[in-house]
């Protein structure tokens, strides 16, 4: 009961203000005219839609974290539960990267009748999107106590995740780098998607331990 | 049965007190009452005991058990629910600790909320929403209830019905903390306890319900005088033909001398009430 109410909350959060609607519908069209307005093979294309997914996840997971500190102060006093609060988070992440992966992969024009390349196509798009509500996850003190910190972690996580496969320095540390540099480079030197699923498996791991790491930074010190 | 202790408390805000030093317990069946004037720190002081903010210094102690329903002073949460699905979702959360359903619905008829019902909450008037989140705050049959300015924006006749659903609770083992700028006569009745927040110090006023001790000052008023304060308004018997009377608690006669004679009114005369 306590996870549904909050999940609702939460839901409707995202929705409120049309921002994560407004950039899913921009990726979408997008996906739709790159062919002839970049003149862009598919799989550069792809690479691009996997930037943007990722970007329209960390900034609509951060969105929410922004709405829920102002609006659902006197809520949380009423549920009174630390992890389902947490448990909520979680899956509206999984919810909304579930519902944007699939929408960006159909409107893409990449879909095609073979089922490996259309799972992994999405699996790849879901794990990354998860990947930015992660980050934003981790670092949703910014907008309560820590502003700054909260504000450079995600511009470091940013960095980390864009640069650490294409950095030469970073490559003894890459496995604790957040993956999506590492997706971009392997599509770029062997250009098939199907290829990219145990780094997907890894991507999703990644942002699974954020969200693990992040439920026990946030676990609260007194309780009723 | 003590619910809550606050040891010593104070919170600072950037550099400035909300409050110092508070210190006060909440028992079973008792009504509490903090007044003072805005920004005196009431509200700092009901979310630290709700654990939305943290004190600098000194504690709050739980007794284990207590459960806790918050009227805030402004809710920002927006309620796209109608009223009846967002009360029942609240109410189920506390499960079979929760007022049952038909109580829930007596207490919604009797604070004139039914017709209503069928409405988004965030379609509502302030006073109403305010009123649903009256609703909200005791459907959990929280056993300590705290409520910020819970009277703002209501009729006198919803007034008496949320007294009386406290005189409820409290019967049913409940304490109430209420917090306002101030409390009429009426609604001073129904408390056991009455603080003053002031200054950043709570103090307590020995006398503040039907058991008290009053005295009546008189003043006169001089070209010179200037207007009274929020905090001494509220006591105001009459202001008539230059002569001001104020109906108070014994133990504030000295403080209120004090600050009338800062403000210029002259005292003409101290009666004390033996009913």
């Amino acid at each position: 009961m306590k996870v549904r109410i909050l999940l609702k909350s939460y839901l409707q959060l995202i929705f409120q203000d049309f921002w994560y609607l407004t950039m899913l519908f921009a990726i979408i069209v997008f996906g739709l005219t790159a062919d002839h307005l970049l003149d862009i093979d598919p799989i550069k294309k792809y690479s691009l839609l996997l930037i943007g997914s990722f970007f329209l996840s960390l900034f609509a997971t951060m969105n929410l974290y922004h709405n829920d500190s102002h609006q659902n102060k006197y809520l949380k006093q009423k549920v009174a539960s630390y992890w389902a609060d947490t448990l909520s988070q979680f899956l509206v992440a999984l919810i909304i990267n579930i519902f944007s992966g699939i929408l960006i992969f159909i409107f893409s024009l990449i879909l095609n009748r073979n089922v490996l390349l259309d799972t992994v196509g999405i699996l790849t798009l879901i794990a990354v999107g998860f990947l930015g509500s992660s980050i934003a996850t981790l670092f949703k003190t910014q907008w309560n106590r820590h502003t700054s910190l909260g504000q450079v972690g995600v511009l470091v996580f940013v960095y980390l995740a864009l640069s650490g496969s294409v950095i030469d320095l970073l490559s003894y540390v890459e496995w604790v780098l957040p993956p999506l540099s590492k997706i971009i480079v392997t599509l770029q030197s062997k250009p098939s998607i199907p290829q990219l699923l145990p780094i997907t498996g890894q991507t999703f791991l990644y942002g699974l331990v954020l969200f693990a790491i992040s439920s026990l930074i946030y676990l609260p010190k007194k309780m009723h | 049965m003590k619910l809550i202790s606050v040891n010593d408390l104070s919170l600072q805000n950037n550099g400035y007190f909300a409050f110092k030093h508070v210190a006060f317990s909440l028992s079973q069946n008792e009504i509490i009452g903090i007044n003072g004037d805005n920004g005196s720190g009431k509200t700092q002081l009901l979310e630290a005991i709700a654990n939305y903010q943290t004190p600098d210094s000194g504690t709050i102690e739980y007794t284990p058990g207590v459960r806790i329903g918050y009227l805030p002073q402004a809710n920002p949460q927006v309620v796209d629910q109608t009223v009846t699905k967002y009360l029942e979702d609240i109410r189920k959360i506390s499960k079979n600790l929760a007022v049952r359903k038909e109580q829930l619905q007596g207490m919604i008829t009797f604070l004139g909320v039914s017709p209503y019902l069928n409405q988004p909450v965030r379609q509502l008037s302030i006073g109403l929403r305010r009123r649903v989140d009256f609703l909200a705050a005791v459907a959990g049959h929280p056993n300590v209830l705290l409520l910020d300015e819970p009277f703002a924006f209501q009729s006198n006749k919803t007034i008496k019905n949320m007294l009386s659903l406290m005189q409820d609770l409290k019967k049913n083992g409940s304490g109430i903390i209420l917090s306002a700028t101030s409390f009429d006569k009426e609604i001073s009745q129904y408390l056991d306890t009455d603080y003053f927040l002031a200054d950043n110090k709570m103090t307590k006023i020995e006398s503040t319900t039907n058991k008290e001790l009053k005295c009546q000052l008189i003043f006169s008023v001089h070209p010179n005088s200037v207007a009274v304060t929020s905090d001494i308004e509220r006591y105001i018997a009459s202001n008539l033909h230059n002569t001001v009377k104020l109906d108070i608690p014994l133990a504030l006669k000295d403080a209120m001398v004090e600050k009338m004679t800062r403000l210029n009114y002259r005292l003409e005369e101290v009666l004390r009430d033996e009913s």
